[in-house]
């Protein structure tokens, strides 16, 4: 195995020889054929288009020295195509186009809460969820703010349904805000939001179901056909199922606890199969006893852990049954990471896969020592968190075939990196959300990896992940108070940013538009035919 | 060589002459007048397409506004409905479950403008922009109480063995028509109301907060009112479009569904801005169900409106009356109901009958609409009830059995052309003759 991890430094290396040498970032040997998914690095990007500005060291990384010049960003096959900065952006982020052929953005920003409150940080002018019309791409424009109540802070549970045409969050303040969920209509006209629902869940007013533990906000997400939402209540230790049918009183109808499930660490972020039957979530561990969960396994054999995902029986809720209950049909532990963050079912050349992002490494979240780091690297595991991706052949027992692990999260350039993040906590090198371009066809995945910026990877052969373009954005001066690393105290003078949020694809006009947190919006043009692929087809839906 | 007038021609004049006795406004008023009125009020394009498409869907029959008197009411009785029904289009300070004699409703009174104040406070604090939508739905509640105004009737099927209960029972009052027509919703039967309502909507609109500050620059009421008698009077659905058009409206395929009468040149189109209707499941995802009585009116129901009325291809799924033929008046009435064209039939049905004369128009098979499936021609629905219901294109619920105790139901669906009634189809299990319809009732909803 340590041959093989060899071989891939050297990749790295000689990749980085040719940057340097202002050959672009170069092509890799990349891995062997029968390279073991555990040391499986994916293969940088073949070529970047002229006027890039590749990489300089390892792929995904930003030297120490960068950040103290300042970071002036890097680019390959994806270049800026508009930014709107605005007073920052969070962790979640959805894109719509409407019946009028209009297309917006809407994102989650932070803010002073009692967890997160960065005396250095400006006031807010303008909170809560921006409408930003970008229909034209290189001029978006804040339209308004949506500052009902969980549009306040979304936290993760920012979504847009595109069967009906809904907007919906629910209350993420600081993390864990309440019961509240809120619902826009943005079918008609996406620059308009109008609100249709803001009131509590689970609490015995909507009308459904009340259960052991009412919902807190945090993470969230639709049901394909847009007619349940399902509350990832992290601080409440459940998932919840929300009836949409009537989406001006949306009501609770169904719940299942961490307990039920079967891991005692955290809910965190899910998604739904496209006929509704089926959920996939996540249970967000192996943080330490810190966090309320159990240590991470490292190469600890006796130790399985408490991070993973699940696979979830919903046909009864799809259904609207009485008293529809969700029941785990699978349970996959996740060691190579920890805090899982979110899934994605898709298929390609219609063949089921899963993708299960982490948030954390395997050593767990960032500290400022970096010891979780340093514990991961002497396992020989992930330091970083990245996506793994499932075969779904037999949903009873999901097969990882790749991880997307990037030069950085190799354990043999850990020397290389500690020195970058140092100081730093919860998050620098690795994934947060990802996005595919079709979830019914899938050939590209795009994701937001905090410091190493937007990485986007060819996944036709999803056991053989390729890196087709990246963008990661320079670092702001000022950044505003609706960043989330600003909030966490994380930002500092010349540093990358913290890309943490969705991302989407638009097929008809070669786009990745997404959010940073100090940047804000980015919309992104895919350069010289990176994407689409021959094979690639538009989307029915996004925004899941 | 005299020509002879047109099927349609005779048909609207009879509409016309009738002495309709038809329930609250329509989208003529709750979609086209409001937006008119918004704009007239200052607000840009998409502001006021924003409040005036919300106001409609509360009518639209989407699957969010389906509550039925009969289902609410009747087969269901769900008081959380009829309270959500009440609040909406019989505004009144005695609160459903109560007699209707006891909650009259004041045309223009403080539970008529409850909502609108809620809503205007509601969007002070720079919510403006996006309350548009809920500024519109309180509107819709204001804009009902000229056209119910007075004390609710109670609808009665009890010769169908259909009980309701009267505390939660709601329909236009019997001086603005009966029960089961659409009279209270027809402006031109009404004018003066209807300037006494679209004076109060407009004076609601002046009140809306600035969105993001800019001021609205609005016409004068004077001004505004002076346009008013034109829309009022107009009674076909192409003289309002003719209204909305000389208006500065163009797009008027919302009158579509409507209950006036086609009138000339109308071309019946479906309405773009409908929220889209999402694909019921299967009727046997209806709970506690019996599969034969679902299979019988999911065929039934199919045939209805897969093939042309005039075939009558569903004769044999009917009843047999005592001359071994299925009754006359219900295969009028199951092609009445069919036809694209319902301001027209909703005519035809308040004159008196003649017998073994049906209609003309049953004969003609461009009236009607034949659709590719059961789903195409409903707007699908859901069971009242605390429990979820899935989405269905009919529902069904068990009645009395008969006096000779053989068992009886009724499926409720709503059609696409008839998007403001809820239609009731009965059936009796004969013996050894399975499931028949032998009746068929309709609600008007608002």
């Amino acid at each position: 195995m340590r041959s093989y991890k060899a071989l891939a430094l050297a990749a790295s290396l000689s990749a980085l020889t040719l940057a340097g040498c202002g050959g672009g970032s170069g092509s890799t040997a990349a891995n062997p054929p029968d390279v073991p998914v555990a040391d499986y690095v994916v293969p940088r990007v073949h070529s970047c288009s002229q006027g890039d500005k590749p990489e300089t060291a390892l792929q995904g990384q930003v030297p120490a020295a960068l950040r103290q010049a300042g970071f002036g960003g890097f680019n390959c096959n994806l270049k800026l195509v508009s930014q709107l900065q605005g007073e920052g952006a969070s962790w979640s982020a959805a894109t719509y186009t409407d019946k009028k052929g209009q297309t917006c953005f809407y994102h989650a920003t932070m803010g002073a809460n009692a967890l997160f409150n960065n005396p250095e940080a400006p006031p807010r002018v303008n909170p809560g969820v921006p409408v930003i019309n970008i229909t034209n791409p290189a001029q978006p424009v804040r339209v308004s703010s949506l500052t009902s109540t969980a549009m306040i802070d979304p936290w993760e549970s920012l979504r847009v349904n595109a069967a009906r045409g809904l907007l919906a969050a629910d209350n993420g303040l600081g993390g864990g805000g309440g019961p509240e969920i809120d619902l826009y209509d943005i079918s008609s006209d996406c620059t308009q939001p109008q609100l249709l629902a803001s009131v509590p869940i689970g609490t015995g007013t909507d009308g459904g179901i009340v259960p052991k533990t009412a919902p807190v906000g945090h993470e969230g997400g639709f049901s394909p056909d847009g007619f349940t939402y399902y509350i990832g209540g992290a601080l409440s230790l459940s998932y919840y199922a929300v009836d949409l049918t009537i989406p001006t009183q949306p009501k609770l109808i169904s719940s299942i606890s961490m307990a039920d499930l079967g891991m005692g660490s955290f809910p965190h972020g899910l998604s739904v199969s496209r006929d509704g039957t089926r959920a996939y979530f996540v249970s967000s561990g192996n943080m330490g006893a810190a966090y309320g969960s159990v240590p991470p396994p490292l190469d600890n054999p006796k130790a399985s852990g408490d991070n993973g995902f699940f696979v979830v029986d919903t046909s009864e809720v799809q259904r609207r049954l009485p008293n529809a209950q969700m029941r785990r049909i699978a349970t996959v532990q996740v060691r190579n990471g920890s805090v899982a963050q979110h899934t994605i079912p898709f298929s390609v050349a219609g063949k089921p896969y899963l993708l299960e992002v982490d948030e954390g490494g395997s050593g767990g979240l960032q500290d400022p020592s970096a010891a979780g780091v340093k514990a991961a690297c002497n396992a020989g595991m992930a330091p970083f968190p990245m996506g793994h991706i499932y075969d779904m052949a037999s949903e009873a027992a999901p097969r990882l075939v790749s991880e997307l692990r990037l030069e950085t999260h190799a354990a043999e350039n850990c020397d290389k990196v500690i020195p970058d993040i140092l100081g730093l906590t919860t998050f620098t090198y690795g994934s947060h959300y990802c996005s595919v371009d079709n979830r019914e066809n899938a050939t590209a995945l795009a994701c937001s990896y905090f410091n190493s910026g937007v990485r986007v990877f060819d996944i036709r052969d999803p056991s053989k992940p390729k890196e087709i373009a990246y963008y990661n954005p320079a670092s702001v001066q000022t950044p505003g108070a609706g960043s989330g690393h600003l909030m966490f105290g994380q930002h500092r003078a010349g540093s990358p940013d913290w890309c943490a949020a969705r991302l989407d694809f638009d097929f008809d006009r070669r786009l990745l538009t997404t959010a940073c947190q100090d940047n804000g919006l980015l919309v992104l043009a895919f350069e010289n035919g990176t994407w689409p692929f021959p094979e690639s087809t538009k989307a029915t839906e996004i925004g899941n | 060589m005299q020509r002879r007038p047109r099927l349609a021609t005779l048909a609207l004049l009879a509409a016309l002459a009738a002495p309709l006795a038809c329930a609250g406004f329509e989208a003529d008023v709750h979609f086209g007048l409001t937006l008119w009125l918004a704009r007239q009020a200052g607000f840009a394009p998409g502001e006021a397409e924003a409040i005036a498409l919300a106001n409609q869907r509360l009518d639209a029959g989407s699957v969010e506004y389906m509550a039925s008197p009969l289902q609410f009411a009747c087969l269901a009785r769900f008081v959380p409905d009829a309270l959500d029904a009440q609040a909406r289009h019989y505004p009144s300070e005695d609160k459903v479950p109560a007699d209707a004699q006891g909650r009259p409703v004041v045309p223009g009174g403080a539970p008529a403008l409850s909502l609108v104040g809620a809503a205007l406070r509601r969007a002070e604090g720079g919510k403006a922009a996006f309350m548009l939508g809920e500024f519109g739905r309180s509107l819709h509640s204001l804009q009902d109480s000229w056209a119910h105004r007075g004390v609710p009737s109670v609808p009665d099927w009890s010769r169908h063995g259909i009980e309701c209960e009267p505390r939660l029972a709601m329909a236009a009052p019997l001086d603005r028509g009966t029960p089961s027509s659409h009279a209270a919703n027809l402006t031109w039967r009404w004018p003066v109301d209807v300037e006494e309502m679209a004076q109060a909507t407009y004076l609601q609109m002046l009140r809306y907060p600035k969105i993001h500050g800019s001021p609205r620059p609005a016409a004068p009421w004077a001004q505004v009112r002076q346009a008013l008698p034109g829309f009022s009077g107009a009674r076909t659905k192409s003289a309002k479009s003719d209204w909305f058009a000389a208006n500065g409206i163009a797009d008027t395929a919302f009158l579509d569904g409507t209950s006036l009468p086609d009138g000339p040149a109308w071309k019946a189109a479906r309405w773009r801005g409908r929220r889209d209707i999402p694909t019921p499941q299967p009727p046997t995802a209806q709970a506690g169900v019996e599969a034969d009585l679902v299979g019988f009116y999911t065929g039934f129901l199919t045939d209805w409106v897969t093939t042309s009325p005039v075939e009558q291809r569903w004769l044999p799924a009917l009843a047999a009356g005592p001359k071994r033929k299925p009754d006359a008046a219900l295969v009028e009435q199951l092609m009445g109901w069919r036809l694209r064209d319902h301001g027209t039939y909703l005519a035809l049905e308040g004159q008196p009958p003649q017998a073994g004369r049906p209609s003309p128009l049953h004969r003609d098979r461009a009236a009607f609409e034949v659709f590719r499936s059961l789903n195409d021609a409903v707007l699908p629905t859901i069971r009242a009830g605390h429990k979820p219901s899935p989405i269905l294109p009919f529902l069904v619920f068990p009645l009395p059995d008969a006096d000779d105790g053989s068992p009886r139901a009724i499926a409720l669906l709503k059609l696409i052309d008839a998007p403001y009634d809820t239609l009731g189809v009965i059936a009796g299990k004969e013996k050894g003759a399975g499931w028949k319809i032998t009746g068929l009732v309709s609600s008007a909803d608002y």
